[in-house]
């Protein structure tokens, strides 16, 4: 390798920093509170869209143990929904 | 991140109450007409205590934590409505003296409350096994396992969290390579004592002579669910020794890949302790496999819906870095003695 070929891997410093070098208690203040007071990229909207469905998807499968396990809904479940042959006999 | 999860997994043993509507009065310990009270001997009046102790330290430390930020954010604040909203949660801070002396005497009060509670609370979930005679949860070795897990869980869900967010919003200054370091050697060193907890199971399973004991490691190894018991040790014990290299633990993609892996890991680790240990119990009559259902599916991927969305809305409402903390670390923030 001679001297001018750059490194194979990044140089990583020994002890690097906990905070990055320049900033002040400004900066600090006012990079963290951007992310609340900023506009969200688009991405963030998408995300929230997708978990706000995963939230809808667990709504709807609590409400469907509930009225299945009570008995009030007629769910077609292995276990709920049309009363099993036995309760219908009766 | 605590709360959240502790809210995703409160829904799993309310809704196997059957009625949670009576949950509390069935699981809540409080003077009635009736006289009645739960039964204390009962694991899941444990998990009650457990997490609703969990739940509300969690919340008051998180909550304290905030404060300052919050008052922050009030001053920061251009709308008039999020001004009174901050305003009020910051509950009249000024950062004066005084301020900072009570704030710093709570919030150290409840480092010092939370920090045991790591270790009862999962003692204490671990104890729901450990006290069952079902073989492969009754030994002895599951609390200090569970805690290990947990800080092996907590930090890969940290690391799959934060790297998105550090990359997606610029924090790079903020979360450095050095909390990578630090982030990944927890990792590696927790995950090392999950490991010595999977191999310390295998060998009291020989080592008891018990024949039910040997045989949940022989069905481990041999029985149908086999792919998810060498799942689980690719993840939780494989996929982590690349931390030992230093130029792994500061590459924030091969960290997240590995993190990923833990949760995985982790998850399969409950399936083989809960539907593995059932399904082959001591009555071979009682033998059954465990198909989820579309319904088992939606609970579980809609409790992770719900755990990112509060995330979300965490993220967009509340600073996702201590502001505080990071100022106290510039160098305006060192001050130097006078020389006498």
């Amino acid at each position: 390798m001679s001297v001018a070929d750059p490194p194979r891997h990044p140089v990583v410093p020994r002890d690097p920093p906990v905070l990055a070098p320049g900033h002040t208690a400004a900066s600090v203040t006012d990079k963290i509170s951007s992310v609340v007071f900023g506009k969200m990229p688009v991405w963030f909207y998408a995300g929230m869209a997708v978990a706000f469905g995963g939230v809808m998807m667990l709504l709807l499968s609590l409400t469907k143990l509930v009225f299945t396990g009570i008995g009030i809904c007629c769910c077609s479940g292995r276990s709920g929904g049309r009363r099993s042959t036995a309760s219908r006999r009766r | 991140m605590t709360l959240f999860a502790v809210a995703c997994a409160v829904i799993y043993p309310l809704f196997h109450t059957g009625r949670p509507w009576l949950a509390v009065y069935w699981l809540l310990p409080y003077p009635n007409t009736m006289g009645m009270w739960p039964n204390f001997r009962s694991p899941l009046i444990w998990d009650v205590f457990a997490v609703s102790t969990y739940g509300s330290v969690s919340l008051l430390f998180w909550y304290i934590g905030l404060i300052p930020d919050l008052g922050t954010l009030r001053d920061k604040a251009k709308n008039l409505w999020q001004k009174r909203i901050y305003g009020t949660l910051s509950m009249g801070w000024r950062g004066s003296a005084r301020h900072w002396h009570n704030y710093e005497q709570a919030y150290l009060l409840l480092a010092g409350l939370s920090t045991p509670l790591v270790l009862s609370v999962h003692s204490v979930v671990s104890f729901d096994f450990a006290s069952g005679q079902i073989p492969g949860w009754h030994t002895t070795i599951f609390p200090p396992y569970f805690v290990a897990g947990a800080v092996f869980a907590g930090f890969a869900m940290v690391i799959t969290l934060a790297l998105p967010l550090r990359r997606l919003f610029g924090l790079q200054d903020f979360i450095t390579d050095k909390h990578l370091d630090n982030m990944s050697k927890v990792m590696l060193v927790t995950g090392l004592i999950v490991a010595y907890g999977y191999l310390m199971e295998a060998f009291t399973s020989w080592y008891s002579g018990n024949i039910f004991e040997t045989y949940v490691m022989k069905n481990r190894l041999e029985g149908p669910y086999r792919w998810l018991y060498y799942s689980l040790l690719v993840c939780n014990v494989l996929a982590v020794q690349p931390l030992w290299f230093r130029r792994v633990r500061y590459s924030p993609l091969a960290i997240w890949a590995i993190s990923m892996f833990v949760n995985v890991g982790m998850w399969l680790e409950r399936f083989v302790i809960i539907p593995m240990s059932l399904h082959r119990d001591f009555l071979p009559s009682s033998w059954d496999m465990y198909y989820p259902t579309a319904w088992d599916f939606s609970t579980f991927f809609g409790t992770i819906g719900l755990f990112l969305a509060l995330m979300f809305l965490f993220i967009r409402v509340f600073p996702a870095i201590a502001i505080f903390e990071m100022r106290t670390l510039t160098p305006e923030a060192k001050v130097k003695e006078p020389a006498h």
